[in-house]
């Protein structure tokens, strides 16, 4: 305690929380502004539909499990009126109005409508951040021109969100994103958003909020605060930075000099996780592949203007056949790109999988979903469409072709890789579009150079033991003896021989092979 | 009176049309072939190469006798092509059809090479040492559906160079593959059973391979369009 009472004696010299300091945290090169849309009403919002199902419109109230049991968690203007309030118990609520319909809290619900209104927000700024449980993040500066100011951006956001969502919602523009979460939740009383611009003037509007309705801090915290005299953010502002900090903690102190704008605040970027998943009822049943392809089409044709809209591509999609009591049959495609908006290419690799299917029981309705959305690659659009030296564009679609029939393994590319055993100095790889290297020999070259000489084209998987009376001898031999550390071990002596028609075969003798084993020739590739 | 041959082709030499020169007819450009780099090969060969459109059919028995040693100089080529050396994905910036013009082949398919159905393992490092880009081989283990898989790889336009390991009974697949490669740029190469040269193919050449440890490999031309039947000793 000595040093916090030493200190004690020169309040005067303290900075204020509010007080810049001499080297300030946040520098004004980011020129952010944030836009902060509180949902007030969430949990009756996200059970909007549940709601509006209801026979009569009835008073509701959503209720909750608390430590005390059920609880009323939100309620609607007229049960407001008759005195229910938030966290009493669902008895106390019926008791005050005993027509009171109660719905369960869903949090699924709740994080859907979240995450909905972040895909809307899409449309008026591509940085969003969501804040859960009920506020969605905008960064709006780049927005304000092409929507014509901030007001006229707010009202726009609010008209398509009443429209889609039927959400209430409270917004605030700040260059600082806790302030405008604060001023949300406020909830400052006139219509018109609240709009800071200038980050210096943060301080002075924050001063008026209450801590209770906007910080939301600790219980114990805000009741501490309260004991003191403490109520509004001003009132925190006004402390000494270093007793604060060392009363209520650093972290506290950092989220008043987040709300200030004197700390930056990286917020996590929202993506939308969107998918493809359409249905579609056949009647009547389909036992016919080719029939089925056909019944698919218009799922793609919606897939595609799906995908075109976003301009967005997949990579993978599943197909769902269902039957009346066979299990689901399911047909999964992956191409080598994302593809974006060509039906055609899809349904060709689809019917060429639905061919080969066999039907265990006619197909009662057809399901598409897709994997998630992908960037798609700008090389799609061609110009000249009569101009078709960049063919190999082509190659991933005739991979999918080929794999779509043949299965995934049946088709790859090759790589050499440096090592001394033959059937280990290559490989099978996924075959894939790069600039080639200049020199037209790709990796080829430095894996290859000096092996690849003396080596047969054809390589056999296993070698084939062999008899090597018959012939002649022409190279050799080479001794290869390696892998003793990975189990494989080898040690072979290799020869080039030429057996009487002409060909020119690579055989080894296995030196590891016993002497009265009989077989320790083999023969392991043809010089083609 | 009958007027020899001699006389006609003086009198209608302009008009007359001669099968050695059909390729020709077509334009200069596209009769060209595509050198075998093997100098005796390529002086049997109408356009002094292989033919760059219509399936090419080797037939042969015996393994190891050179049978890919005879296309690989012409699959090298086909890797150094100007449009080999293009970046695939990302096209180059063309000013307009002047851009074109700088390039005297017209069928860099990016330098890939489709092995379809080889019957051992195409060697990786055998190939580098050929001077073949290893990364752009494309292999294929299509089983029954060879054909079919090759078929598709012309019509794709992908490619470079087709090879195939099949031996299609069915005249109507090897028409479809025959009229498939030419209308592809892609070389389009079968390998067959020396037994398939009995039946007739509508292959553009058709050549026949026997190993000898003598002589080396010969080569034995049994069709060519535009040429004629010869035989060729490559030697080892």
């Amino acid at each position: 305690m000595a040093p916090l009472a030493r200190r004690r004696v020169t309040p005067a010299f303290r900075p204020a929380l509010s007080v810049p300091d001499r080297a300030p945290l946040a520098q004004s090169g980011s020129r952010e502004l944030w836009l902060a849309l509180h949902l007030p009403a969430l949990l009756l919002d996200s059970l909007r539909e549940a709601v509006q199902a209801l026979p009569g419109q009835p008073p509701v109230a959503v209720i909750d499990l608390d430590r005390n049991g059920k609880v009323v968690r939100a309620c609607d203007a007229a049960v407001q009126a008759a005195g229910v309030r938030d966290g009493m118990s669902i008895n106390g609520a019926l008791a005050l109005v005993p027509a009171l319909h109660t719905l369960a809290r869903d949090l699924r619900r709740e994080r859907q409508l979240l995450e909905g209104l972040a895909r809307r927000s899409l449309y008026f700024s591509p940085r969003i951040s969501l804040e859960p449980p009920d506020a969605v993040l905008l960064e709006v500066r780049g927005s304000l021109r092409l929507f014509g100011g901030a007001r006229a951006l707010c009202a726009r956001l609010q008209q398509e969100i009443a429209a889609t969502t039927g959400a209430t919602t409270r917004m605030a523009i700040t260059p600082a994103p806790l302030a405008s979460l604060w001023f949300a939740r406020a909830g400052l009383p006139g219509a018109r958003p609240l709009f800071v611009r200038n980050r210096a003037d943060l301080a002075a509007r924050l001063a008026p909020l209450p801590l209770a309705g906007c910080a939301r801090w600790p219980v114990r915290t805000l009741e501490t605060l309260e004991t003191m005299g403490l109520r509004t953010v001003g009132d925190c502002l006004r402390l000494p930075r270093d007793g604060f900090a060392r009363r209520f903690g650093h972290d506290l102190l950092a989220l008043l000099d987040r709300a200030t704008g004197r700390r930056p605040e990286p917020r996590a970027a929202f993506a939308a996780s969107e998918k493809f998943d359409t249905r579609r009822e056949l009647e009547p049943e389909l036992d016919h592949t080719d029939r089925l392809a056909r019944a698919l089409d218009p799922l793609l044709d919606d897939l595609c203007r799906f995908l075109r809209e976003r301009d967005r591509g997949v990579q993978a999609l599943e197909v769902q056949l269902r039957h009346r009591t066979a299990p689901v049959t399911r047909v999964r495609l992956r191409f080598v790109q994302p593809v974006g908006g060509q039906p055609q290419h899809i349904a060709g690799l689809l019917r060429e999988r639905l061919d080969r299917l066999a039907l265990p029981q006619p197909v009662r309705s057809v399901r598409l979903l897709s994997g998630p959305l992908l960037e798609l690659q700008a090389d799609a659009i061609e110009l000249f469409a009569h101009d078709r030296r960049e063919s190999a564009a082509h190659l991933p679609q005739l991979i999918e072709r080929l794999r779509a029939r043949l299965g995934n393994d049946a088709v790859h590319g090759l790589a050499c890789v440096p090592e001394h055993r033959p059937e280990a100095a290559w490989r099978a790889v996924e075959p894939t579009l790069r600039a080639p290297s200049p020199a037209g020999a790709g990796e080829g070259t430095e894996a290859g150079e000096g092996r690849g000489e003396g080596r047969p084209l054809w390589l056999l998987d296993t070698p084939e033991p062999c008899d090597v009376r018959p012939l002649i001898f022409e190279e050799g031999p080479e001794c290869i003896e390696s892998g003793w550390w990975d189990g494989h071990d080898v040690a072979r002596d290799y020869y080039v021989a030429r057996n009487g028609q002409g060909a020119r075969l690579w055989v080894f003798r296995n030196r590891r092979a016993a002497a009265g084993d009989g077989v320790c020739w083999f023969l392991h590739g043809w010089f083609a | 009176m009958s007027a020899s041959v001699e006389e006609l082709l003086q009198r209608h030499g302009a008009q007359l049309w001669r099968a050695r020169e059909r390729e020709s007819d077509s334009g200069a450009a596209a009769a060209a072939g595509l050198p075998t780099g093997y100098a005796a090969l390529d002086r049997c060969l109408p356009g002094g190469g292989w033919p760059r459109q219509g399936l090419i059919e080797i037939l042969s028995d015996q393994r190891g006798i050179g049978e890919l040693r005879l296309l690989l100089p012409a699959l090298a080529a086909l890797c150094r092509e100007p449009g080999a050396t293009e970046s695939p994905p990302y096209p180059p910036p063309r000013s307009g059809h002047a851009g074109s013009a700088m390039l005297p082949h017209d069928r860099g398919s990016g330098g890939w090479i489709a092995w379809v159905s080889p019957p051992y393992r195409p060697y990786a490092p055998a190939l580098a040492a050929w001077g073949i880009d290893v990364a752009r081989m494309l292999v294929v283990q299509a089983a029954a559906a060879t054909a079919w898989a090759m078929d598709q790889a012309l019509r794709a336009e992908a490619c470079s160079a087709v090879l195939g390991w099949a031996d299609p009974r069915d005249p109507q697949a090897l028409r479809r593959l025959q009229l498939a490669a030419e209308a592809s740029r892609s070389l389009a190469v079968l390998y067959r059973p020396l037994q398939a040269g009995l039946t007739p193919s509508p292959a553009v050449l058709r050549l026949a391979l026997l190993g000898s440890s003598s002589d080396g490999l010969q080569v034995r031309i049994i069709k060519s369009r535009g040429g004629r039947p010869a035989t060729v000793n490559l030697g080892h």
